[in-house]
């Protein structure tokens, strides 16, 4: 059923959607034109005339094997906090989904961590992780040196990668929990007594029928992954050690504000937007079909 | 093959008690209809023989096992829900074929017992849809190849029929009467409805706010209500309940708007005074000629015509009544009719209680 609602006043809807539009229009696609404008052109840093250039940004970019070690190791960040993300939140979801007395509370306390700031979060895990005084120090005490995120690439990444994923588990989780609480008892009920026991019923018939869901926070996380993670390195790692959690984002920003190349952050942004619209292409075009909608 | 007993069987969610200590032995092959009003435990009591919900006090046993520890799936039963449950991203095929699959039997097997049960059910050309694509009817007969084709011991039916229009629900209710007579595995069939608890059972069990009112067939529950209760729920239309006194040192009963009516053997249970109900099923009561011996002075309120017989509702002082005739009289609204009771078929009711007086029980 599509719910219609009739305005006398013609003028009245274009009203009500006006801010939204604006809203989107300044802070999305004005920059993501101006962006568009400035790859092409070489933007002098301390402002005067913008000199077109054509393609030569893009040339420079796909030339610097710095770009291609970012893009990889955007990948990895993307798909491992994605991975660890929706998976803990899924597994946090289906225990909640079993407990009937205090469920309010549950679900209270595994929503704060949305509520926490980027950057806060950051600070948080920043100590925890740090290689002498931190929750992790005891591995140094064991293995000495065996943990220093402020050194070790790897380390670092796992860190970024764990504080980011702990940032999004709640926004997953609460998606999980409401798409398992709309699936009918009755489905899981006949499966039981099919003779499925309790993996084979969530393979068979819970995750299906989650799966629109799973499809959803998919395309979320992905998306946000290759976005979002600016707040958690730009306080944690701004980059580094040695450019070992340089992602896209941070890579954009750190060439365009402290490097002050703002064209070719341009290049690099436009080339971030083509490569999340891609990704979310595929996202669709591959898995959206082994999707059960509810009709 | 088994029979099923549950034994001073109790349930409780939290704090309030639901089904409140219930016997019930159904032997096997029996094909046990489980009547009673919303809310009064049916599911419930059903849930418990499945394993879908645990048993607070007593003993669930199927066959010579007790199973109440035993799960869902070490029980052998197999369960039609009322709205179906058919898994919504599944062919009818997928559906019918899931517990096989589950139990990884080989693929030829699977799809030759498929097609065993689908021929069946009659829905072989249906076996490629979803379940959105099928129709109530359809559905239900899914949902029952699901329960079948596992070839289970206990058939559980939560008021199968209860989402069907009239037509379809009278032609599954032979269906799956048929299908009892071929399969004949021990069936308990849930239902509200009691004209497919008539027509369906071997033996009913007639429930009434957590406990069971009265077992027996239905020729039984029906010749012989237990209680006021049963009789008011057992037969359509209901049976007419008025207060009455026993007169005549307990030979005749009179009451309200109706005269004296003498009872069958001459001896009632107790004697003058006592305060009964008085039982009288519709089609019991006939419209007779004025003159003649009337026992029931009436005025008839309206008639219902049901085009092979006409439902006359009556009022007999303050107390209405049915009466379910074929005559064809000629009354209108505000005439005054006389009605005869058949006397051997009178059923007498402790006012109290609601229990029911024999003729010889005199307490
Ligand atoms: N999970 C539950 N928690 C609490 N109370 C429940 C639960 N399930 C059922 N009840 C209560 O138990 C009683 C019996 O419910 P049940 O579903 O067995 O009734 P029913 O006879 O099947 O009714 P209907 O004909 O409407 O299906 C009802 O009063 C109901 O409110
Ligand atoms: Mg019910």
């Amino acid at each position: 059923m599509i719910k219609r609602v009739l305005f006398r006043n013609r003028l009245l809807p274009y009203l009500l959607i006006l801010p939204e539009v604006l809203i989107v229009f300044v802070f999305f696609y004005w920059p993501s034109a101006k962006a568009l404008f400035w790859s092409f052109t070489l933007e002098p840093p301390f402002g005067g005339v913008a000199r077109w250039v054509g393609l030569d940004n893009f040339r420079e970019l796909f030339s610097s094997p710095e770009y291609y070690e970012s893009a990889g190791i955007t990948l990895i960040f993307a798909f491992w906090t994605t991975a660890i993300s929706m998976g803990l939140a899924l597994l946090l979801a289906i225990f909640v989904d079993r407990v009937i007395r205090g469920l309010v509370v549950y679900r209270t306390v595994l929503m704060w961590p949305y509520a926490v700031a980027a950057p806060a979060a950051a600070v948080a895990f920043q100590f925890i992780f740090q290689p002498g005084v931190g929750f992790f120090a005891f591995l140094n005490d064991i293995w000495p040196g065996i943990w220093d995120p402020n050194i070790v690439g790897a380390d670092a990444m796992l860190m970024v990668i764990i504080a980011a994923s702990w940032k999004s588990i709640t926004y997953n989780f609460i998606f999980f929990l409401a798409g398992l609480q709309t699936i009918p008892r009755t489905f899981v009920e006949a499966a039981a007594l099919d003779g499925a026991g309790p993996i084979r019923r969530f393979i068979t018939i819970v995750f299906p029928l989650l799966s629109p869901t799973f499809f959803f926070l998919l395309v979320i996380n992905v998306t946000d992954s290759f976005t979002e993670g600016f707040g958690i390195i730009n306080v944690m790692t701004q980059g580094g050690p040695g450019g070992a959690t340089n992602i896209l984002v941070y890579k954009i920003y750190q060439d365009g504000f402290i490097g002050l190349d703002l064209s070719g952050s341009s290049a690099q942004s436009v080339v971030l937007m083509g490569l999340v619209i891609v990704l979310t292409f595929i996202q669709f075009k591959w898995i959206e079909r082994r999707i059960h909608y509810a009709e | 093959m088994a029979n099923v007993s549950m034994r001073q069987v109790r349930k409780s969610f939290g704090t309030t008690e639901v089904i409140h200590g219930i016997d019930i032995e159904i032997g096997d092959g029996e094909f046990a209809v489980i009547v009673g009003p919303s809310g009064c435990g049916k599911s419930t009591l059903l849930r418990m023989i499945a394993g879908l919900e645990a048993v607070t006090a007593g003993e669930v046993a199927i066959g010579d096992r007790v199973v109440n520890d035993l799960e869902p799936k070490e029980r052998d039963v197999a369960m039609v829900f009322q709205n179906y449950g058919l898994y919504p991203h599944m062919t009818a095929f997928q559906n019918i074929s899931y517990a096989l699959r589950i139990a990884r039997r080989p693929k030829a097997e699977i799809r030759e017992r498929v097609e065993r049960v689908a021929r069946i059910l009659g829905i072989e050309d249906l076996l490629a849809r979803k379940p959105s694509q099928l129709s109530g009817g359809q559905r239900q007969r899914v949902a029952m190849g699901r329960a079948i084709i596992r070839e289970p011991d206990v058939f559980l039916f939560d008021e199968p029929l209860s989402n069907l229009d009239a037509k379809l629900r009278s032609q599954m209710r032979v269906e799956i009467k048929r299908l009892h007579d071929e399969l004949k595995a021990t069936s308990i069939f849930v239902t509200h409805d009691q004209v497919e608890a008539m027509t369906m059972a071997d033996r009913l069990v007639v429930m009434n706010q957590g406990v069971v009112e009265q077992t027996g067939t239905p020729r039984q529950i029906y010749r012989h209500p237990g209680s006021t209760y049963v009789a008011g729920f057992i037969g359509a239309p209901a049976m007419n309940l008025l207060p009455a006194t026993l007169s005549d040192g307990g030979a005749a009963v009179e009451g309200g708007g109706m005269g004296r009516i003498a009872l069958p053997n001459g001896a009632g249970p107790g004697g003058s005074g006592r305060r009964v109900v008085l039982g009288i099923r519709p089609e019991h009561l006939a419209v007779v000629a004025d003159g003649n011996e009337g026992l029931l002075s009436a005025r008839l309120l309206y008639a219902e015509d049901l085009g092979a017989s006409r439902l006359l509702h009556c009022a007999v002082g303050d107390d209405e009544l049915i009466v379910h005739t074929q005559d064809e009289t000629g009354d209108r609204p505000g005439d005054t009719l006389r009605l005869a009771a058949d006397p051997a078929n009178l059923h007498l009711f402790d006012a109290e209680s609601g229990r029911r007086l024999e003729a010889a029980d005199s307490d």
